[in-house]
This record gives C-alpha cells, structure tokens and sequence, in this order.
C-alpha cells in the first residue's frame, strides 16, 4: 500500500467520520425545528446545489451547451 | 480496506438508531421522524456524491454503472428532498389527516433512494479510494523507484 492510497483512506475515513457526526446530532433532535434550524435547513440547501457533487450528468451538460 | 467496512457498518448502524431516539412529550412524532429523514437524506447523499466525484474513475472500473445509479440518485433527491421539505412545512402549519398522508407519500419516496444510497455508501466504502496528491510522497516515492 502506496503512501498516497494511505492518504485516500484517511480522506475517505474522516468523511465517514464526520458523516457519523452529523447522523449523531440528527439522531438527539427532540423537538421540531427552530424557526433558526429551519433557516438553516435552507441555507445548507442552497449551497449543495451549487457544489459540484450534486451535479446531473443532465445539468453538466446544459452548463456546457451555454459555452 | 477492514477499516473502512467497519466504519461503513457503523454509519448505518447510526442511521439506523437515528430512528430510535426518543421524541419530547410535547412534539409531534410524525414531524420529528420526516425532519429527522429529511436530514438524514440530505447528509447520505451529501456523502455519496462527494465521495463518487472525487473517486468516480476508480469507482466506475471496480464498480460499472456506479455513475449512472449515482446520476438517478441525484435527480430523484434534487426532485422530491424539497418536495419533502415543503410536505413537512405544510404538515407543520396545519397537522390535517390529509397533509399528514401527503407528507408520508413523500417520505416512502425518499426513502425509496434514500435505502438505494445507502446501498452504494456500503459499496463505495470497500473500494480502495483514489491516492490522494502529495509532492512529498511523490518525491519519496521516486527516491525509492
């Protein structure tokens, strides 16, 4: 196992992580959102479609087709 | 990749017990569990999609097809997550039997892709990830070449 494919197994580690993390506060949620959670849910919304990740094949193609 | 199988099982385990946590007195069940699989969709794919783009050619030769599932997948939550969103703000507003069963339709569908992304989380984990850049190790790796 190459230095690098350590490095990706770390990277790929910590995300899952982090992943765990997030599904662990998911899980305390008691009550329903706060009018500020709620603001938040959006905001988080928001910049995942703009992140590259959550990209169609379909919408990669009509970024380009207005090049 | 031991430790990454492991650590796979343990965030569904997680994703699993998010189900089971208890619900104040005073809350509605119903809102708490949709808000709790709305987020938990979000975060699920949020995950599966990074790690997809940053590995995609190694995924797609140890897994063909991956891309397209993941493609589907992404159509479906860009579809139906604000769907769910708007379905629990209604539910929230007014808890009529109606917007409840609106609210459920939804929710079966998310889960739908949601169990789908999961799926591929289990499958993606065990595949060795892409080696990540690193000049001092390239130039480790050229001394020892």
């Amino acid at each position: 196992m190459t230095p690098a494919i350590i490095l990706g197994a770390i990277d790929l580690i910590t995300r899952l992580l982090d992943f765990v993390k997030q599904q662990k506060a998911i899980a305390a949620q008691t009550n329903a959102w706060s009018p500020a959670d709620r603001a938040a849910i959006d905001a988080k919304w928001t910049t995942l479609q703009a992140s590259p990740a959550w990209q169609t094949d379909a919408d990669t193609k009509g970024t380009d087709a207005t090049k | 990749m031991k430790t990454n199988r492991s650590l796979v099982a343990l965030c569904l385990t997680v994703i699993l017990v998010a189900g089971c946590a208890t619900v104040a007195p005073t809350a509605d069940p119903v809102l708490v569990r949709a808000q709790q699989s709305y987020a938990t969709a979000v975060n699920t794919c949020d995950l599966l999609f990074n790690i997809e783009l940053d590995n995609r050619t190694l995924i797609e030769s140890k897994l063909p097809g991956t891309h397209a599932t993941v493609d589907k997948i992404k159509t479906q939550a860009k579809t139906y997550l604000p769907k769910l969103l708007s379905a629990i703000d209604t539910y929230a507003a007014a808890k009529t039997a109606a917007n409840a069963s609106t609210l459920t339709a939804v929710l079966a569908v998310v889960e739908a892709f949601l169990a789908s992304a999961q799926d591929l989380i289990t499958k993606v984990g065990v595949v060795p990830p892409k080696p990540v850049a690193c000049n001092a190790f390239a130039i480790y790796e050229r001394k020892a070449a």
